[in-house]
This record gives C-alpha cells, sequence and structure tokens, in this order.
C-alpha cells in the first residue's frame, strides 16, 4: 500500500473505522510509509465497542490491545489475532444465497484491514492470514457449515501448535547446545525466544550469566531483565551506546527477529543491527532465534524501504527524567521532525547462525527454507 | 604565595566536583591559573627556567589527579611547561647568537646567508646543550632570532661573564615571555570554534546530509558557519542517551533554521546509509590519532565505516593530549550512576543483596565514555587545519616536549 500516494490514502479513511488524524511534521524519507496517528484515537474507539456490527468484539478487542500496545511481540500478536479469529468463527454464520469460503474470506479480510488500521501487520500475523485463507479457500463445497467451521477451528489450532508453540521448544532445545558453562551471553531488547532459551538453559544448571541491552523509547529490556533476576540468573544491563565498552565480555550473542527475509536479511526492532555490527566486529558469533513461520520470500537491502513507524512524542519525553525537557512543543516548529522506528535490518554478514524449528542454518539458506516448506505445504 | 595557593584550591575542587561544563571552559580556567602561578612565582638568580618549571609541575600534579578523566587539564600544563621550555630556549639562542655572530650582516647575499644559516644552527644547538631540552623542528627552521632587546657584548672569548650579564637581564624577560605566550595560549582556547567553523564551507556541499551525535559547540558553530554561507542541508541528530545531549542541539539547529531529525541511538545504523557525513566533537584527541568520545560514537564510527561515509571529528588543539592510550575502554573512562538507566525505586526488589551467594544479580553498566580507534576515522579538523589521524603524532612536538609526559615533581633538581 501506498501511502503517498493521495487518491489512495483517501479512499483508505473513507473505509476506515479508525479515523486518523493528520500527521505532523513527517519524515520526508518515509513518506511512503503510514504515519503514526493513532495516539488520539484510544479513548474514542474505546467508546464505540457495543456500537459495532461489522466487527466481531474479539477482534475489536485485538486491534485496541494492538493500539495501546500491551501486546508485542510477533508470536504474542499473532496467537492473540488467530484466537480472536477463532471466536469470530465460531459466531459466523453463512448469510443465505452466499458460500461460505467467499464471505467469510471477505470477513477476515475486513477485519485484517481494521487490525492494520490499529497497527501494521507484522510479518508473522501476514503469514499466519495468508494460511488462513488458503485453508478457507480448500474448504470442499459439500462440507455442512458446522463441519467446516470445525475444521478451520483445529486448523488454526493446530497452526498455534505447531508452528509456534512446538517451535519454541525445538528452538530452545537446539540452541541449549549452544550454551557452555562460563559463557556470558548478550540478548538486545526482548525476545520470547531468547528468554526461553535462557531459563532453559538455566534449569539444566549451567552457569553462565546475561548481558541486556536495551535502548529507547520501549526500554523492553527492562522487562526481561526482571524476569530473569526473579529466576536466579546474573544479569548486567546497559544501554546500547555503551554495547563497544561491554562487547569485549562477551561471548555469544543472541538475538530474536520479527523476521528472516530471503537474502537472508533479519528483519527485527530497531537496534538489533548496531548490536550485530559491534558484535561482528569483535568476532563474537551472532545466533538469531526465529520460527520458521516469521520467514518471508520478500528481500531488503536497507531499513527505509520497509519499516513502521512509532509515536514520535515517546521520543520527545524521557520518562523519570523531567529535566530533559527541551523539546516541549517540537510540533510547532516545521524544521524539526522526530524519528521513531520500529524495526531495522541486519545485513546476513553480520549473523552467524540462524536456529529455526527446521534446525540450525546459515543465513543463506533461509530462501531453501522457504521454497521447500513454504505455503503450500506448511505440514511437514 | 598564599593567594595562587587558594585560587589552586578553589580550581581543585571544581575540578573534582565537576562543576565546569566542557573541556575549553576547563583548558581556559587551566591556563588562566598557571598564568597566576608563574607571574607571582619568585625566580632565583640562575636556572629560572627549572624553578617555574618546577612549580608548574607541583600545580600540574594536583589538578592533573583530582579528575584523571578531563585530559584538558593535563594538556594544558603540559603546553604551559613546553612553553617555558621553548622561551628559555629561544633567549638562550639569542643571547649566544649575540655573542658569536659578532659581524652580522644584512646582505642578502647567498653564501653569507648560508654562512649565517649553518652558524645559527650550530648557535641553536650549543644553546640547547645549555638549556633543558633538545631544540624542536619548529626552533631549528626558524631564523637566529636577532632581538634588539639582548644586549651584545663585543668579547667573544668571556663567555661565562657575558652569559651572566645577559642572564640577569634575561630573568624578567623570561617570565614575561612566558606569561604573554600564555596569554597567546589563553586567546587560542577562547576562539578556536570560530577558527574550525571557517572551515566548514570546504566541507559541506549543497543537499548534504550530515549525522551527529550528542551535543558538541564546536559542530554548532560548524554547521551554523555552513547555514550562514547558504549551503543547505539536513542534520540528523542522535540523541545520545543517557545523557540526552542530542535533544538540546537538535532545539538549537532549529531555532537557526536547519532542517533537523531527531532519531534513537537503536536508529543510527539504519539510517547510516542515507547520509553523507558524520560530523563530531570530541572529549580528547590521543597521540596516535585514536578519539575518546561521548558512549556511543563508537557505534556511529563503524556503522559509518561499513557504509563508507566520512567519519569527520571537530576538535580544538587544547584537546589533544600526548599519551598513547593503553586499554583506553578501561583506563580513560568513568562510570556513571546507574540511576540514569534503571529506576532504584522501581527495580529495589532486584538489588537483593541476600539471595544465594550474598552477591547482586544485578550489575548495571553506564560508561561515560567511548574510545574510537584512528583507523576509522576519516579527518580530524582542528584550528590548525585538517589532518589525517596519521599526523596527530607530529603535532605534539609542536606544542609539547618529551619530557613533560609525566608530570611529577623529580626529587632532585635537574638540569
Amino acid at each position: 500500500m501506498q501511502y503517498d500516494d493521495k487518491s489512495r490514502v483517501q479512499k483508505l479513511k473513507k473505509r476506515s473505522v479508525v479515523k486518523p488524524t493528520e500527521a505532523r511534521n513527517r519524515v520526508e524519507l518515509f513518506r511512503h510509509l503510514p504515519q503514526y496517528e493513532h495516539g488520539t484515537q484510544l479513548p474514542v474507539l474505546q467508546s464505540k465497542f457495543f456500537q459495532l456490527d461489522t466487527l466481531h468484539p474479539a477482534v475489536y478487542k485485538v486491534g485496541l490491545q494492538y493500539l495501546s500496545g500491551d501486546i508485542c511481540g510477533g508470536n504474542a500478536r499473532c496467537i492473540a489475532m488467530l484466537q480472536a479469529f477463532q471466536e469470530a468463527i465460531r459466531d459466523y454464520s453463512t448469510p443465505p444465497a452466499k458460500t461460505l469460503s467467499r464471505d467469510l474470506t471477505a470477513k477476515i479480510s475486513s477485519y485484517v484491514s481494521f487490525l492494520i488500521d490499529c497497527r501494521p501487520l507484522s510479518v508473522s500475523m501476514g503469514n499466519a492470514i495468508r494460511f488462513l485463507k488458503s485453508q478457507i479457500a480448500k474448504i470442499p463445497i459439500s462440507l455442512s457449515e458446522s463441519e467446516a467451521k470445525a475444521t478451520l477451528h483445529s486448523d488454526i489450532e493446530r497452526f498455534i501448535n505447531e508452528k509456534i508453540i512446538l517451535a519454541d521448544r525445538v528452538i530452545v532445545k537446539h540452541a541449549v547446545t549452544k550454551i557452555r558453562d562460563g559463557d556470558v551471553l548478550l540478548t538486545y531488547g526482548s525476545s520470547s525466544a531468547v528468554e526461553m532459551i535462557l531459563q532453559h538453559a538455566h534449569e539444566l544448571g549451567k552457569q553462565f550469566r546475561v548481558v541486556i541491552v536495551d535502548s529507547r523509547p520501549k526500554h523492553e529490556g527492562k522487562l526481561l531483565l526482571r524476569r530473569l533476576v526473579r529466576k536466579g540468573l546474573s544479569c548486567t544491563y546497559t544501554h546500547i551506546n555503551a554495547i563497544s565498552y561491554i562487547m569485549h565480555e562477551v561471548t555469544r550473542v543472541f538475538l530474536g527477529a520479527s523476521s528472516v527475509l530471503s537474502n537472508g536479511t533479519v528483519y527485527s526492532r530497531v537496534g538489533t543491527a548496531c548490536v550485530a555490527m559491534v558484535a561482528y566486529g569483535f568476532h563474537i558469533p551472532v545466533l538469531v532465534c526465529c520460527e520458521a513461520y516469521k520467514f518471508h520470500e520478500r528481500v531488503q537491502l536497507d531499513s527505509i524501504c520497509s519499516n513502521e513507524l512509532g509515536d514520535p512524542d515517546s521520543i520527545s519525553k524521557v520518562p523519570g527524567r523531567e529535566d530533559i525537557n527541551h523539546l516541549d512543543g517540537w510540533d510547532k516548529s516545521e524544521n524539526l521532525q522526530l524519528l521513531n522506528l520500529i524495526y531495522d535490518a541486519t545485513p546476513s554478514d553480520y549473523v552467524s547462525l540462524i536456529i529455526t524449528d527446521y534446525g540450525m542454518i546459515p543465513p543463506t539458506s533461509v530462501p531453501v527454507i522457504v521454497r521447500e516448506y513454504g505455503r503450500g505445504q506448511l505440514w511437514i | 604565595m598564599p593567594d595562587t595557593q587558594a585560587l589552586v584550591n578553589d580550581f581543585l575542587n571544581k575540578l573534582k566536583k565537576l562543576k565546569i561544563e566542557g573541556s575549553q571552559a576547563t583548558a581556559r580556567q587551566n591556563a588562566e591559573l598557571l598564568r597566576s602561578v608563574i607571574s607571582q612565582q619568585r625566580v632565583p638568580y640562575t636556572n629560572q627556567a627549572g624553578a617555574l618549571i618546577d612549580a608548574v609541575k607541583a600545580v600540574g600534579e594536583q589538578l592533573i589527579a583530582a579528575n584523571p578523566v578531563e585530559l584538558a587539564v593535563g594538556n594544558i600544563v603540559r603546553r604551559v611547561l613546553h612553553i617555558i621550555r621553548e622561551e628559555d630556549l629561544s633567549l638562550t639562542t639569542a643571547a649566544i647568537g649575540g655573542l658569536n655572530l659578532s659581524a652580522v650582516s644584512d646582505d642578502e647575499n647567498d653564501d653569507d646567508r648560508d654562512g649565517d644559516s649553518t652558524l645559527s644552527a650550530a648557535a641553536v644547538a650549543a644553546a640547547a646543550r645549555s638549556t633543558l631540552r633538545p631544540p624542536s623542528l619548529q626552533t631549528l627552521l626558524e631564523d637566529t632570532p636577532v632581538s634588539a632587546a639582548v644586549p651584545q657584548t663585543s668579547s667573544s672569548g668571556g663567555d661565562s661573564e657575558g652569559k651572566t650579564a645577559d642572564k640577569s637581564s634575561r630573568s624578567r624577560k623570561l617570565k614575561h615571555d612566558v606569561i604573554e605566550a600564555v596569554n597567546e595560549q589563553i586567546a587560542d582556547i577562547v576562539i578556536c570554534h570560530e577558527q574550525i567553523a571557517e572551515q566548514a564551507v570546504e566541507h559541506i556541499h549543497q543537499n548534504e546530509v550530515i549525522l551527529t551525535l550528542g551535543s558538541s559547540r564546536t559542530v554548532l558553530e560548524f554547521l551554523f558557519a555552513a547555514k550562514e554561507k547558504k549551503r543547505s542541508f539536513r542534520v540528523f541528530v542522535a540523541e545520545g542517551a543517557p545523557r540526552y545531549q542530542g535533544h538540546l542541539l537538535a532545539k538549537e539547529l532549529v531555532a537557526r533554521g536547519l532542517q533537523t531529525t531527531l532519531i534513537t541511538d537503536s536508529a543510527v545504523f539504519a539510517m547510516i546509509s542515507r547520509v553523507n557525513m558524520v560530523i563530531v566533537g570530541a572529549h580528547a584527541v590521543m597521540a596516535n590519532g585514536g578519539v575518546i568520545a561521548p558512549v556511543g560514537m563508537n557505534l556511529v564510527a563503524l556503522a559509518a565505516q561499513k557504509h563508507a561515509v566520512p567519519f569527520v571529528v571537530l576538535a580544538g588543539s587544547h584537546k589533544l593530549c600526548p599519551l598513547y592510550p593503553h586499554n583506553p575502554e578501561v583506563l580513560l573512562n568513568e562510570l556513571r550512576s546507574p540511576s540514569e538507566l534503571l529506576d532504584f525505586g522501581e527495580f529495589s526488589d532486584c538489588m537483593d543483596f541476600g539471595s544465594g551467594s550474598g552477591s547482586p544479580l544485578l550489575h548495571v553498566v553506564n560508561p561515560a565514555f567511548d574510545y574510537v580507534p584512528p583507523k576509522l576515522v576519516s579527518l580530524f579538523i582542528t584550528d590548525a587545519g585538517g589532518h589525517n589521524p596519521s599526523y596527530m603524532y607530529r603535532l605534539i612536538a609542536d606544542y609539547y616536549s618529551a619530557d613533560d609526559l609525566v608530570v611529577q615533581r623529580r626529587a632532585t633538581a635537574g638540569n
């Protein structure tokens, strides 16, 4: 969707439930991406909860959770969305004179555009939606409505189970073999896969310590830090500028990913590229942990062609530091723009190994997995 | 003497409590302090240079120990010591030159000039032997100063007598010259920003995109100067956590009408592919061309190298330190308070010492500086022009003496 094309943007605005406000101070380089305009929408949408007829309440709820940032992270968002779709399908009934597959597909598409309005889709969600639509299309006409709904329900259940939950267990099993006693492991931000690996390794009794690198504005590392310290792991906490200082102590770097693209580029939280670059400079292996359903056949060279923009106000304010208020009233000056990127693209040369549920592969093998185990043959 | 001691104590206090912001202010106040020390120091009849040097070393030792990370302090101390030695040398050379070259002619004859120059080189070397240091390249290349103030004695044989006669008039001259030179030094420090900013138009063309991290007054003046000359360019400012100086810089740039975008430090790698040049300031420049800069600079330098973007460091010459960095990440760094990263109240449950072995599970690391190795720096722009990192060691010989690298008072009085 080209957001710099004015006519298309107008058409989209007319159809959407979430009414976007005009974006202020747009960064020129990112005009092709949807600008962040949703900060003020949450209370309005919350009040509309009981008035909608086009949207299933479960989907609406998930959309609001995305908008407010309550659900964050590729796996969590995907699972929440699929469970909402399960409920929507359960409550669905085919209108007369329409086929189930076509009508249901149209309904799912409308749900998806609502979710996109709340927050742009992640790659994991996109792959899951494609899977769901292909399953709906495959339903034979002879099946009754209740049987069709039951099939879809179990398909979604299988997807979540096999592609996410079991895949994570396999990844953890592979990854703990890479952790030795005395290791110092560095991780960036908060990745569910990496957290599971660290906790499992600690349960197995391995002696290691963890360095958690965090950055603005989300400070996701703090949550991970709290959970790990509670489990009894010895942790060091620092911010991304200090990685050159801390990197000489580190033996391995574990990173999570939102997606791995076909040219081996790792698309994940902004700052991952910096961490991988410094680790590569110090000759430290970088291991990326990513479930295979997040792979995508798209290719990307830099972080600008495709990205997500976040709330610029979270950059101008620093929570807890009231003295940093130089940028109050920043939107009034036309010369100043604040850029809050959510993702960035790490080049494949910086990545030593990708740990997936299909095994441990080098970044060059990602297109092989996408092709062999891609869309048509999702079940091994 | 009690006056200077009070001044010294006052300055020491300010250094220890980090009350002075920035190396330029530190350098200037330091130079002014040393000027007062020199002017109030009584010099004996013979070897005044030695006495001045001892006095400055005594004060300098304390100043450096007060805040070892602020390298500008040590730089200025060593600068002043070098000035004392140089002035002493040039005065002695002039005196000896006056003794030996009794037949100095003003002819523009080539032979005579050659004769003059060889004689002056020998004279300088002779002078050097009788003073405290070997001649630097600068003094050797300078013509023999035939200063009118030096009295010329006609007797070429009575060297020692001539010398004592000279020294009596030289005693006042040495202090006077030294204080003049220190004043020049202070003037240089004060206008270093303008001199660097003058070079801005040579490096910034139209429609450039410039990246910087944190805030540096030198960079600010540099960009303003380019804007004054009607170059249009855009600036990406990385905020520079945890001090967030980038916010200040962005505000100043916007106030002057420059297109500015503020980004987080984590987005540096993402944005650098669209940047033409990285321009940053430095805290100190080491003798090998390495840079001590605010934390996060190594990240920017590595990203710039990967994308072949020139990495330009602006530094006034008072930031040039004659030391070679050995293990710079640790020794030339200081760790700041963890409360800038983690809120103590929020994480108090994680700071529990009562678990297991009794040692805390949580460590917080918050370094203040970063070391950028010389191979990542494309260019240094100082008030003396633009230089390669490989040239920086040569500037040291101009500003510092080899004897002063370790500023410590020697127990025995040296020659």
